[in-house]
Parts: structure tokens; C-alpha cells; sequence
């Protein structure tokens, strides 16, 4: 393994010195009187964060995000620092592999975060001993969008210094990804809160024990997702020997527009149904047994061609997801208006299909499939698209496929790769 | 029967709708009462089918509450609307299909809310434990009874079958479901209020989330593979909807024989994916209307082998890759491709092929018509013993006037 670069080793250490003077401020603030109670919050978060249950949309789920927002509304940010940070970090170290630099990194920069969310608890007026909507679930509010904000510029930061991944990009995508999630645990969070304070630290014990029921349904999903997706996927590749294109284009193709849009920081649910626009794009292809009726060159053969965007589409409306049917329906079209079905333009055109259509052309010339006869190599392939970028492709999509190709990131992603790009963990909910 | 039963349950739930917007009328909306409005309607978004019928829903809880804290008449009032409302917002149901829903809902309610009455079960009752185990377990046992009943006249499913495998998951999440509300409304509302409820509410939600969504992947996983299956299906234009219909028919002949849940979903797996091997025979073959020659007719019958080995190796499919690699058999063993005979063909590729015969002879060809449901199942008789199972003819014959 190479020497870490200096970079990243003096960001963690500010991040580590940084946590150690934050914890010297608020250690006069922190109830010692309930350091039973802390302990036990201590244990709890460690537990927690053992059991890392990777979420389908990147990062991973774990109870420790609630336990950490209880922390605070009930004992303060220097509480949170203090519990939070070590908690996890060796909650994390434990279920994960032992690696010094990260797990000292992991619990700084868990507690800072935990400590910032408890300042805003504090600063929004938040209490537990009257909750109702402004003196609870607002300050809740704001103390977990401070959260995500602080913890993942930390990770950002950490991964633009280990492998230059761009910051403020990182930042924002994350942020805007695993809000909604984290927002949705505030009531789950307030109601354990208001049980703590008024029935007693054994009601967070309760509570810890429906998580592995919880963790159970979560990790089934996850498994039969998986398993519902190689079906289609092994159906898909049995039937594309049939295609013209040939055998694996279209998996190949949803790889590829995948790489583009996680390279253009889409919203992970769009990247979804690219992943499966990609995969069903010729669908419409398949009752149409081109290569057996003499060619794809005669003149009533390429209309019928163009018939399976519109065939597809139809069939494919059948999964509801609108915007799968969109990318089927358009991956045909072309950013100036020249193409097929509609004749749309620029952003007239879904994004998915602006994606898509890029990927395809990218992997038929490369693999040399239908229309494009023979193969072409690499720099022969990007050359051509990139003199149609803005002419029949977005330039933004051929903007991300070109950085790609630079970076040679395209080979490696893998057909069910969907973990975080980056491979951290961000808590989040359960 | 079937529209009989459908239009007996709207007009019941046009009479509930109508009495309890009455309700609501005659009594002082409180802001409480709208908090359980919103629960019910929330508990109903959270809500997902169990096979082979009946829902799991969080929407009860607030009938629950209601009938503890807004009294026996306004919990009826609440439920309904809340259940339509759900209804018409998440399922996106026509108004036809929420009414019977809520007709179906309103039967074990209003019993629940009348032995409510009759038990003594009053707003500010102190000792409410007694009358309200009462109204709950009433509600448990009729929604039981609607649902199994309800089961039967619409899909054919048996008592049996019903009490095998849905009763009890129905069951306890309702008792469940009754428990927690009471305890809810002993140890918190009192002392929180409306935040309480609003708070329990969500942190179900959330807590029943991931059951919800590994349920929706199984009616993703159906829909993928009839995506699959209709996309062969469109070398004929005429068969546009042949898998989906034989799936479903399938399904209901295995239902009608009691055949256990784990053999229907491989019969409904099977039926969706037994022309999957279509995809090698070129379209001039399937869309042929003159008789085959014997060149055409040794690919035709390649596909069931042809199917089942696209099947074969995939996880969720092996099981399913037997029955229709012997789709084809005959009962006297002059099918294809092993030349099995009587029990040797397995239960799933003898109920496929009735049903794959049925929808083919039922439908319209552009060189004939298709011919009438009587005159289809006059054929399959003749022929059963020979080329059919008796037992799976006479399964189709019994569910047909429900079709």
C-alpha cells in the first residue's frame, strides 16, 4: 500500500486536534451527574453502530443517527461529543476492519458533528420537559441538518484529501441524498426522548431491541432486491443474444450510463431508473426478429426499427416508473432535434434518455454492434462522440463520459456495484 | 356472484361515507379529531398485500385511538373517511374501488362501535379496558371473516387456504395494532396530546417501512418478468397479453385445487416465463396461420426445453424451469419433449397447459374467431384423460362463472 498522502494526514490531524479543543470548551457543560446514563449511551451507540446495514441508495443505515439526536436533546453537545465520537468509533472499528487513520478520524469527526447538532439544539430553544412542535421538533430539525451539513463536509474533505474526489460537489450530493432520510428519523428520535425523560432510560432499551426485527426486513429486502435483479439481469442477457447489438449491450449499456450520471452527481433515485432505462432500452427489439427479415438496411425494416422506442416504452410502462418509460421511449432522440420518436430537443429531452443515448452509441461503436458494423477503438470512439456533443448529444453527459474515460474509470464498475462511491460510511437512519 | 358481491359492498360503503360525514355534522370537530383523521390516513399509505390475499395496514390504530379518545360514533366517522381518503390518495384508486373498500371496512366497524356502545365504552370512561377489549376483539373477528369471505367470492381462495396463510399475520398485526394504541392512550396522550399521537404514528410508519418495501420488491419482481414476458410476446400481435393471461389463470386453477402458496408462485413464475424460448423461433413460424411443416414444427416444439434452459440458471427461476420444460406433456404421454404420462408430468406444467390452452382457444385469431368460454372448456373436457388432467379441467370449470 503507498504512503497516505501528507495532505490527508494533516487534515485528519486538524480534525483530531480540532475535536480535542472542542471537547476541552465544552467539557464544563457536560452533566456528570448522569454518568450512568451516559454510559449506557456510550454502549448503545457502540452496539449500534456495529451493525452497519448498506443502503441501496449509497452510505449506510444505522440505528446510532436516532440514538445520537436523543443524545443531544437530552444531555447537550458536550455529552454528544464526549459519548458520540468514541461510540462510534469503536462501534465502527469493530463491525469493519481496524484501520488507525480511520477510526481516529471517524470518531473526531463523528463528534463534532454530534457536538454541532447539539449547539443548534441548543441555539433553536430546544428542550424535552414541555415538548410540543417549537420546542422540540423544529430544534430536532435544525439540529439534524446541521448534522448532515457538518458531518459530510468532514467526509468530503476526507476523501477530496485521500483521492481527490471534488469537495463541494461531494458535499452537496450527499447532503441532498441522505437528508430526506435523516429529516424522516426526527419523530422517531423526539418520541424516544420524551419517553427517556419521562418514563426512563429503559424505554432506549426497548427500542434497541425491535432493531434487529428492523435490521431482519432491511436485510432480506436488500437480498431479494438483489436476487429480483440478477433475474432480470440473466433475462435480459439471455435474450440480447437475439438483439443485433449482440450479447451483454444492454447491461453494458446501463453500466455505462450509471458511470456517467454518478460522474454528473445525479439524484440517486435517477440514477435508478437509468440504471434500468439502460437495461430495457431495446426491449421494444425483441418481437421484432430484424436480423431474420432481411436486414436492417431495407427501407421497411428501419421503420419498424424505429417502432421499438415506442414498443419498448409501452411495454416498459407496465413497471411504473414513468421516467424508465421516458428513457425508453427517447433514447432515440438527439440533442439538436434530429432523431427519433418526437423530434425533441436540448432539455426537452428526459435527462435518462440524454444518458442513456450516450452510453449506447458509446458501447455500439466500441463493441462494434448494430448500426456500427465494425469496432472502433477507444480514441477513434470518443473523438466521434465528442464532435457530436451539442449536436446529437448533451454535452454535459459527454462531458462526464469523457472525464471517465480520462480517469480509465469506466472497466471497473461492476454489474451490482450501487455502494457509495466513495465507500464511507455516513450514518443516517434506521 | 362476483358483481353481486362488488355492488352489495359500495352501496354499504356509500351508506357508511354518508353517515359519517352525518356524524361529523352533528358533532363538534375538534382539533383531535382531525390529528386521527391524519393518523388513519397515514396508517393507510403504510399498507401492503400478504400473499395470496388481505392487506397489512397501519390504518386501524386510528380507529383504535378514536374509539378511546373521541368516543364509539366519531372513531366510526373518523375511520371511514380516513380509509376512503387513503384510498383515493396512495392506491390511486377509482372512487367505485375506494367505496367497496370502505364498505368492506365498515362492516366490522360498525359491529366493533355497536358493541362499543353496548359494553359501556365511553369517552371518559375510567375503566375502559373491559368494553374496549370487547369492540377490538369483535373488529379482529369480522375483518377476518370479511376478508376470508371476500377472498373466496373474488379469487377463489378457500377457507382453508385462508387460515393457513393469512389469518394469522392479519390477525396479529391488529392485536398489536389494539394493544398499542391502548397503551398510547394510558401513558402518553394524557400527557402529551396530539404530539404524542402524531410521533407514535410516524415511528410506525418508519418501523413498518422496510416490511412494506420487501413486499413491493416481490410485485416489482412480477411486473419485470411480465415486462419480459410480454416483450416475446409481441412476435404476435394477437397474444399481446397471452403470458399475463395464462399467468393469471394459472393461478386461480391452483388456487381453486388448494394447491399450497409455494406451488402457486412457481405455477405463476412458470406460466409468465413458458414461451420465454419464443425468442429463438423467428416470427414468420409464430405468426404462421397454415399448418407447420415438420421443420417448423421441431423448432416450435423446441421451446419449452428452450424456455426452461434460459430459466435454469437463474436463482429465482430453477424452481420454476421444471414445470415449463414439461408445459408440453400430455396426460397418455404423446406430449413433448419427454413423452411424460399421468403423475410423472408435475402439477404445475398440467395446470400451465390448460390454462395456455384455454386463453389460446378463447382468443381471436385474424384468420378465426376466438371461440366461447362454454365451447373452450367443452374441448378441454373431451380431451381430459387424454392430452389434460381431469382434476385441473374440473378446477377451471368451477371458478369459471366467477370470471
Amino acid at each position: 500500500m503507498q504512503p497516505l498522502p501528507r495532505a490527508f494526514q494533516a487534515y485528519v490531524l486538524s480534525v483530531v486536534i480540532l475535536a480535542a479543543a472542542a471537547l476541552w470548551l465544552l467539557l464544563p457543560s457536560v452533566p456528570t451527574r448522569a454518568i450512568n446514563e451516559l454510559l449506557l449511551f456510550l454502549v448503545l451507540i457502540a452496539v449500534a453502530s456495529m451493525f452497519p446495514i448498506p443502503d441501496p441508495r449509497g452510505g449506510y443505515i444505522t440505528a446510532a443517527g436516532i440514538l445520537f439526536y436523543v443524545l443531544i436533546a437530552l444531555h447537550g453537545a458536550g455529552a454528544g461529543l464526549l459519548v458520540a465520537g468514541p461510540g462510534y468509533a469503536v462501534g465502527a472499528a469493530v463491525s469493519r476492519k481496524w484501520i488507525p487513520w480511520r477510526t481516529l478520524f471517524n470518531g473526531a469527526q463523528m463528534g463534532l458533528s454530534v457536538a454541532a447538532a447539539g449547539i443548534a439544539f441548543r441555539l433553536s430553544g430546544g428542550s424535552v420537559s414541555t415538548p410540543d412542535v417549537r420546542t422540540l421538533l423544529l430544534p430536532l430539525a435544525m439540529s439534524v441538518l446541521t448534522f448532515q451539513l457538518v458531518n459530510n463536509f468532514l467526509v468530503a474533505f476526507y476523501f477530496n484529501r485521500l483521492k481527490q474526489i471534488p469537495l463541494v460537489q461531494t458535499w452537496f450530493s450527499d447532503v441532498r441524498d441522505l437528508l430526506v432520510s435523516n429529516l424522516l428519523s426526527i419523530p422517531t428520535a423526539a418520541l424516544l426522548a420524551i419517553l427517556y425523560s419521562s418514563i426512563g432510560p429503559s424505554t432506549l432499551l426497548a427500542y434497541l431491541v425491535s432493531l434487529p426485527l428492523q435490521r431482519r426486513a432491511h436485510l432480506l429486502y436488500q437480498q431479494q432486491k438483489r436476487i429480483h435483479e440478477q433475474a432480470i439481469d440473466s433475462l435480459v442477457l439471455a435474450i440480447d443474444a437475439n438483439f443485433p447489438q449482440g450479447r451483454g449491450h444492454s447491461r453494458r449499456v446501463a453500466n455505462i450510463a450509471v458511470a456517467i450520471a454518478r460522474q454528473m452527481r445525479l439524484p440517486e433515485a435517477l440514477i435508478e431508473d437509468i440504471e434500468l432505462g439502460g437495461l430495457l432500452h431495446d426491449v421494444g427489439l425483441i418481437g421484432l426478429d430484424l436480423p431474420a427479415e432481411g436486414g436492417v438496411d431495407g427501407k421497411d425494416t428501419s421503420s419498424r426499427f424505429r417502432d421499438h422506442t415506442r414498443i419498448g416504452a409501452d411495454l416498459v410502462r407496465e413497471l411504473r416508473r414513468s421516467e424508465v418509460a421516458a428513457i425508453v421511449m427517447h433514447h432515440h432522440e438527439r440533442y439538436d432535434g434530429s432523431g427519433y420518436p418526437s423530434g425533441l430537443r436540448g432539455a426537452e429531452i428526459p435527462l435518462g434518455a440524454r444518458v442513456v443515448a450516450v452510453a449506447e452509441v458509446f458501447d455500439s461503436m466500441l463493441s462494434g454492434g448494430f448500426p456500427h458494423s465494425d469496432k472502433q477503438n477507444l480514441s477513434a470512439v470518443m473523438s466521434s462522440i465528442l464532435r457530436e456533443s451539442g449536436k446529437s448529444f448533451d454535452p454535459r453527459a459527454v462531458e462526464a463520459l469523457a472525464q471517465l474515460v480520462n480517469d480509465d474509470l469506466l472497466p471497473g464498475i461492476s454489474v451490482l456495484d450501487r455502494s457509495n462511491p466513495h465507500g464511507l460510511q455516513v450514518p443516517n437512519r434506521l | 356472484m362476483k358483481s353481486g358481491h362488488r355492488t352489495t359492498l359500495s352501496i354499504i360503503g356509500c351508506l357508511a361515507l354518508g353517515s359519517s360525514i352525518l356524524i361529523i355534522a352533528a358533532h363538534n370537530m375538534q382539533v383531535t379529531h382531525l390529528v386521527l383523521l391524519a393518523v388513519g390516513v397515514l396508517g393507510g399509505w403504510l399498507r401492503f398485500r400478504t400473499a395470496p390475499v388481505g392487506t397489512l395496514t397501519l390504518s386501524p390504530i386510528a380507529f383504535f385511538l378514536a374509539l378511546l379518545i373521541a368516543g364509539p360514533l366519531q372513531a366510526f366517522a373518523i375511520f371511514m373517511i380516513a380509509k376512503a381518503l387513503s384510498c383515493l390518495l396512495f392506491e390511486r384508486r377509482h372512487t367505485l374501488r375506494a367505496l367497496l373498500e370502505v364498505g368492506e371496512e365498515s362492516i366490522p366497524t360498525a359491529v366493533a362501535v355497536l358493541m362499543a356502545v353496548r359494553s359501556g365504552l365511553g369517552p371518559m370512561v375510567a375503566s375502559t379496558a373491559v368494553p374496549y377489549a370487547i369492540a377490538t376483539a369483535a373488529y379482529v373477528v369480522l375483518r377476518l371473516a370479511v376478508n376470508s369471505v371476500s377472498a373466496y367470492v373474488t379469487e377463489g381462495i378457500t377457507f382453508r387456504v385462508f387460515l393457513s396463510e393469512t389469518i394469522m399475520k392479519t390477525a396479529a398485526n391488529l392485536i398489536l395494532l389494539s394493544l398499542l394504541a391502548f397503551g398510547l392512550r394510558t401513558y402518553l396522550y394524557d400527557r402529551f396530546g396530539n404530539l404524542a399521537l402524531v410521533l407514535v404514528t410516524v415511528a410506525l410508519v418508519e418501523f413498518y417501512h422496510p416490511w412494506k418495501l420487501l413486499n413491493e420488491q416481490d410485485e416489482i419482481l412480477f411486473a419485470n418478468l411480465a415486462l419480459v414476458a410480454q416483450a416475446i410476446d409481441v412476435k404476435d400481435p394477437y397474444t399481446a397479453r397471452h403470458s399475463k393471461n395464462v399467468s393469471e389463470l394459472a393461478v386461480r386453477i391452483a388456487r381453486a385445487m388448494n394447491l399450497p402458496e409455494a406451488e402457486v408462485r412457481k405455477i405463476r413464475i412458470g406460466a409468465l416465463m413458458h414461451d420465454i424460448g419464443k425468442i429463438g423461433v423467428g416470427t414468420h413460424i409464430i405468426r404462421k396461420p397454415s399448418r407447420l411443416d415438420a421443420s417448423e414444427e421441431r423448432t416450435m416444439r423446441m421451446h419449452p426445453m428452450l424456455s426452461a434452459d434460459i430459466m435454469q440458471p437463474i436463482e429465482l427461476l430453477t424452481e420454476a424451469a421444471e414445470i415449463v420444460r414439461h408445459h408440453h406433456e400430455h396426460l397418455d404421454g404423446s406430449g413433448y419433449p419427454a413423452g411424460l404420462r399421468g403423475d410423472e408430468i408435475p402439477i404445475g406444467s398440467r395446470v400451465i397447459l390448460v390454462a395456455d390452452a384455454f386463453d389460446a382457444m378463447t382468443t381471436d385469431r385474424p384468420y378465426r374467431r376466438g371461440r366461447s368460454k362454454e365451447e373452450a372448456l367443452k374441448v378441454l373436457k373431451e380431451n381430459a384423460g387424454k392430452q389434460f388432467d381431469f382434476a385441473v379441467v374440473e378446477a377451471l370449470e368451477s371458478i369459471l362463472p366467477r370470471m
